[in-house]
């Protein structure tokens, strides 16, 4: 700002020099003049003389405009104001012809920078949003996503303060020179372990400009009480005001009128598609490994891009440099192992986590050796990192998730004839990355990344006959099937600070996609003797598809004065796919204004698009749900997003914040009346039609952060609705399957010591919509006859089917659930133990999973009694205990 | 049965509380249905109308129905028995024809209008036997046709096998029988065969009604090609003495997508724990149902008589 403001000074000046020169030197310096401003700044003193004289001020980026100073000067010479008013500040003046020339008296005014990373004293994990501030002039910065940090600083004598939750703060008194890296090791302080304190220069949270974006806190993800005691990050979120589980006990995120493909989740900076485990029961993200866990659902900085509703930032530990240590855990459904330390001490460390679930090992021995069937998952992520000098480091990521379920099934019916059937079905994601970050100087800040992300399902089914009794023959028929998205990335980041006051984000990022929708097999064997034939079935709709994307955004923050934060930026990004280029450009602003300390408003306006969509069978997460790209038939999705809000922030930890939102999409996809995805991509786009979308609503949140009980109660009203052509509820408006009027969601943890604390989560979601068939209804079909009894029906030529009056005709009731746990925490010699108590669905609550109409036959059958048509619900989950053991090291 | 359901009862098994518990059935009302399809070449054309019910459909019998032809009053019926009102009149190409119904009580009328579309006739018919065994023998069929207009043109094809003692009937139970090799036409958006081999991992869609449109052959001419298994006859040449029939309407964008999620109802691909429940689409007003009017000439082929 103070650049720009010197730009309009020196256009002023050159316009002075072509204009009025000449009157303004015929001006005499005797001339009186009155300055009244009790509490102002530098910059509205310079105004105020420019406004009463001819003089214009020259000064270069040493004066620093947003110094306070004291003017109460009536009827004084322009050389005696200046003496008054700038001597103080130690800036020196001269008056040269029409120009009052500024200079600061001595270095003290002169800015350097003080650059470096933020660390864990113990392990030299990089602190992400720890903040860095000069005490002296309260001003300073936060630490990005790797840790780094640059703050411009007065020379000489100059405070530094650095800070994060859960850690002990230092100050360092120092007297710097020069532009100077700082590295910094902050020391774990576990009795500040419940307090989060607010950065004031993050991009989430009350002191950012973003609305509707948080970060969760990790300790609250581990202790949120869930099914069978596996704490979940996405299960989490799904607590927070304006996220919704599209059904209770499932990991899919509903955000704000959103569908469940519309979210983006970024794991350490990379996009990854299926985030579910066991049919969305968990999500692949473990709570051991996450460092990190931003959420944005409001405000969307312009770095991200590609869905509409909502961004989930995940980052993940680096690993000890220093100190081999790491924890495993024990639940009724999957166990965890974690270990991470260093490989060169100082210099170079990994990080390994593994889990597996074991249903299956349980369940074997139960099994006839017949038979034998199988289903679990597994998540295995190491991470490399090494450290080259202060500046410069690299990280090297590999992630792998399946789920695997299968059948093998051996059956004898006789001596000589015998018959195997199997089939295996597995599915998940493979990430890899290796990311360079290297700090250009002391206010550019560099991020590189390579990734390789592949999402899959692969089905394969063999049927064997053997027939031993004359002659050796053997018959089998084997399918194979695979799905899957495959993407290859590079990025560029930058991260800019030009002042303590602004800061910029650029970069540029290149992905390739290679769609596989469905490719299918199948094939026919046939042995008798020596005589073998083998016939090979290509399905007709086998295909694979390549699509680019490229982006480019650019963002910047800076203060407009001392009340307003702006965050203004713009997206770039084009996606090519078969003869067809997409464009598309996403502004992004965000403003907040102080009202004081304690009170802020903010306001965000932003535009997303979107390339790709799942096509899915259900809610829950099917394996054979498709990611599919946009076609030359379709448009891409968009989305313009308004919001504001109120925001209180109590320094004694109360937070409070009333947000309200209005969304408005184009081009969302829903399928048209009577077409569904089964399974097959083939001619999709056929199947769908593209209409308008819009949701609101009002979100409002009580947190408390500090103290023995932390959490957050809060209650949403929101409406989501679509609107699309005739092909689709006869161009009809309709309620939106996921619209949930109301919500109130309650978390809260209390610690009575530092061995025992409590946690209860608890929920109040009205029922979204569903298409329920309330009648039967005849269609006829063409015959050439109209006389068709092939449906064995009595009305020739029609037949009843049942008859939808329209989508998303029936409200669900609704859902609400209790959860607890308990966590008995001990300090052993070699690290910490936790015994974990879960109960999910405290008070049995019977909440709706599926709901279908039925017939209601009467008990007894009397003269006159008829059977009923009824709405029937099947709830999953009735209250389930658990335990988990957990230990630290 | 496919294998994904057989998730789903695995994981409602496992996981499910056994609990079902009746909920809120709001009460809902009852809605006139008006079905018609309607083409000359038909022995009847009937007009049907129901009332929609929660348990069953019921069959207005005393409704009232006119027919206009381009806005003049042509038919009028006063009575269907089982809810069939048979419907004669006369139209060609470009008419707009709209038929009214109203109940006896005069609390229900609901109205559909199509407009003909232009007479679809069959160029040629080409036949080729391919003897495959002692026993069988397979006979190709090449349907020669030329597309209406350079602009997207719908169609359907019906096969019908006239035998000496009884007429079959049923265009579903035909199409199921006639083979749809490769063809690029004829098969666009569905899977090749229903023929019995459970080769694929889904429930597909076949195409049953043996609808088209012209996105292969805008405007110029085209081959429709598919076979029929002639079995187990003992003597060469065949004896193949059934009369074929062999129509290729016109239809209407509408009936297009109509019949395009009847071939879902058909090939029962819908897989009701997961999917939504279908939803047909409705040409009637102040109703639903669904009323087309296909236009195309019969081709017949004589059968070979000894």
């Amino acid at each position: 700002m103070n650049y720009n403001f010197s730009l309009c000074l020196a256009t002023l000046v050159f316009a002075a020099f072509t204009t009025a020169a000449p009157e303004a030197c015929a001006q005499t310096k005797a001339q009186t003049i009155t300055v009244i401003q009790p509490e102002s700044t530098l910059k509205d003193f310079i105004r105020a003389v420019e406004s009463q004289s001819n003089y214009t001020f020259v000064f270069g980026q040493d004066i620093d405009l947003s110094l306070k100073i004291r003017a109460e000067f009536k009827d004084l010479t322009l050389p005696q104001i200046l003496q008054a008013a700038l001597t103080p500040l130690g800036i020196k003046w001269k008056i040269e012809k029409s120009h009052i020339i500024l200079k600061s008296a001595d270095s003290r005014t002169r800015k350097i920078t003080i650059s470096g990373y933020v660390t864990d004293a113990a392990s030299g994990e990089s602190l992400i949003g720890a903040n860095v501030i000069d005490r002296m002039h309260q001003t300073g910065g936060c630490t990005n996503n790797f840790g780094f940090y640059s703050v411009p600083v007065y020379v000489g004598e100059t405070a530094m303060n650095y800070s994060f939750t859960g850690y002990s703060s230092q100050l360092h008194q120092l007297n710097i020179q020069n532009d100077t890296v700082i590295n910094i090791s902050l020391k774990s302080d576990l009795r500040l372990e419940e307090v989060m304190v607010s950065a004031e220069k993050s991009t989430t949270g009350f002191y950012s400009a973003s609305t509707g974006s948080i970060e969760m806190p990790i300790s609250k993800v581990r202790n949120t009480p869930s099914l069978l005691g596996e704490s979940d990050v996405i299960k989490s979120i799904q607590m927070l005001p304006g996220a919704d589980a599209a059904i209770e006990g499932f990991s899919g995120l509903l955000v704000r009128g959103g569908s469940p493909d519309q979210n983006l989740y970024m794991f350490d900076g990379i996009p990854i598609y299926s985030i579910d485990h066991l049919f969305g029961f968990f999500s692949v993200f473990d709570p051991q490994i996450v460092k990190k866990m931003d959420f944005y659902k409001g405000s969307f900085p312009a770095r991200f891009g590609g869905r509409l509703s909502s961004v989930v930032d995940i980052r993940s530990n680096d690993g000890d440099l220093y100190n081999y240590h790491g924890a495993f855990s024990i639940g009724l459904l999957s166990s965890k192992f974690n270990l991470e330390g260093p490989i060169v001490k100082g210099r170079t460390a990994f990080n390994l986590s593994l889990r597996r679930s074991y249903m299956d090992l349980i369940a074997r021995p139960f099994m006839s050796g017949r038979e034998t069937y199988y289903l679990y998952f597994y998540d295995a992520n190491i991470k490399l990192n090494h450290k080259f000098n202060d500046r410069s480091r690299l990280f090297l990521g590999f992630y792998q998730g399946r789920d695997c379920m299968g059948m093998d099934k051996k059956s004898y019916s006789s001596d000589y004839y015998s018959t195997m059937k199997s089939y295996d079905m597995n599915w998940g994601n493979r990430l890899a990355s290796l990311r360079w970050n290297y700090q250009l100087n002391d206010v550019l800040f560099l991020n590189t990344t390579v990734s390789y992300n592949n999402y899959n399902m692969k089905y394969d089914n063999k049927d064997t006959a053997i027939d031993t009794y004359e002659e050796y023959c053997e018959e089998s028929v084997s399918k194979k099937y695979h799905s899957g998205i495959e993407d290859v990335s590079a990025n560029v980041d930058f991260d800019y600070y030009h002042s303590e006051n602004h800061s910029m984000k650029f970069g540029a990022g290149l992905l390739h996609h290679h769609f596989s929708p469905d490719v299918e097999t199948s094939q026919f064997s046939q042995k008798e003797n020596a005589i073998s034939t083998d016939t090979l079935y290509q399905a007709p709709h086998n295909s694979e598809l390549d699509a680019e994307e490229i982006s480019l955004y650019m963002e910047d923050q800076f203060q407009a004065g001392e009340k307003c934060l702006i965050n203004i930026g713009a997206r770039f990004s084009g996606f090519f796919v078969g003869k067809k280029n997409y464009f598309s450009l996403e502004p992004r602003l965000s403003l907040r204004y102080a009202l004081s300390s304690d009170w802020a408003v903010k306001a965000s306006y932003n535009t997303m698009s979107q390339y790709i969509s799942l096509l899915s069978t259900s809610a829950i997460s099917m394996p054979t749900d498709l990611w599919v790209p946009i076609t030359d038939n379709l448009k891409p999705m968009r989305s313009h997003q308004f919001s504001t809000g109120l925001y209180l922030n109590r320094p004694n930890g109360w937070e409070f914040s009333l947000e309200a939102y209005a969304k408005l999409m184009n081009n969302v996809l829903e399928y048209k009346d009577g077409f569904g995805f089964l399974g097959s991509s083939r001619s999709w786009d056929c199947n769908v039609a593209q209409g308008k979308g819009r949701s609101a609503g009002i979100e409002t949140t009580i947190r408390k952060n500090t103290g023995r009980t932390t959490g957050w109660i809060s209650y949403t009203l929101a409406k989501s609705d679509r609107k699309f052509s005739q092909e689709v509820n006869e161009g009809k408006r309709f309620p939106f399957k996921y619209d949930r009027r109301h919500s109130i969601k309650m978390m809260l943890t209390h610690r009575f010591s530092k061995k025992v604390e409590v946690n209860a989560a608890w929920s109040y979601i009205t029922g979204g919509t569903a298409t329920i068939p309330l009648q039967r209804t005849v269609v006829s079909h063409p015959t050439e006859s109209s006389r068709d009894y092939s449906y064995g029906n009595n009305i020739p030529g029609v037949f009843e089917i049942d008859y939808n009056q329209g989508r998303n005709n029936y409200r669900l009731p609704a859902s609400h659930l209790l959860n607890l746990g308990i966590n008995f925490i001990k300090q052993k010699k070699h690290g910490i133990r936790t015994w974990n108590i879960s109960i999910y669905n405290v008070y049995c609550a019977a909440n709706p999973t599926l709901v279908y109409k039925s017939t209601s036959w009467p008990s007894k059958w009397f003269a006159g009694d008829q059977n009923q048509i009824v709405v029937r619900k099947k709830s999953l989950f009735p209250i389930v205990p658990s335990v988990s053991y957990s230990y630290k090291f | 049965m496919k294998l994904i359901k057989y998730f789903f009862i695995l994981l409602f098994m496992l996981l499910c509380s056994c609990e079902s518990k009746e909920i809120l059935y709001p009460s809902t009302q009852k809605v006139m249905v008006m079905n018609a399809t309607i083409a000359q070449s038909y022995f009847d054309n009937i007009l049907y109308l129901h009332f929609t019910g929660s348990d069953s459909v019921t069959a207005i019998i005393d409704a009232d129905v006119s027919v206009y032809v381009n806005g003049e009053l042509v038919q009028q019926i006063n009575e269907g028995p089982k809810g069939e009102y048979i419907l004669d009149f006369d139209y060609v190409q470009g008419d707009k024809v709209r038929i009214e119904a109203t109940t006896a009580d005069s609390q229900y009328h609901t109205w559909a209008e199509v407009t003909v579309p232009e007479m679809m006739h069959i160029s040629s018919v080409d036949i080729v036997y391919e003897r495959v065994s002692d026993y069988a023998a397979n006979k190709h069929y090449s349907v020669h046709i030329k597309d209406l207009s350079p602009q997207t043109d719908y169609y359907r094809m019906t096969y019908i096998q006239k035998s000496d003692d009884e007429t079959e009937l049923s265009c579903w139970r035909y199409s199921s029988h006639i083979i749809l090799p490769p063809d690029p036409i004829l098969t666009d958006g569905y899977s090749i065969q229903d023929d019995g081999h459970d080769k694929e991992l889904y429930n597909k869609t076949y195409n049953r009604y043996l609808i088209f449109n012209d996105s292969k052959f805008a405007g110029s001419e085209a081959v429709l090609k598919f076979y029929k298994e002639i079995g187990y006859q003992a003597t060469w040449p065949l004896q193949d003495s059934d009369d074929i029939q062999i129509t290729v309407y016109s239809i209407t964008e509408e009936e297009f997508n109509y019949l395009r999620q009847m071939n879902v109802v058909a090939s029962n691909s819908i897989i009701p724990e997961i999917s939504e429940p279908l939803r047909l689409p409705s040409n009637v007003r102040g109703g639903t149902g669904f009323v087309s009017i296909s236009n195309g000439e019969p081709y017949i082929i004589a059968g070979r008589k000894e």
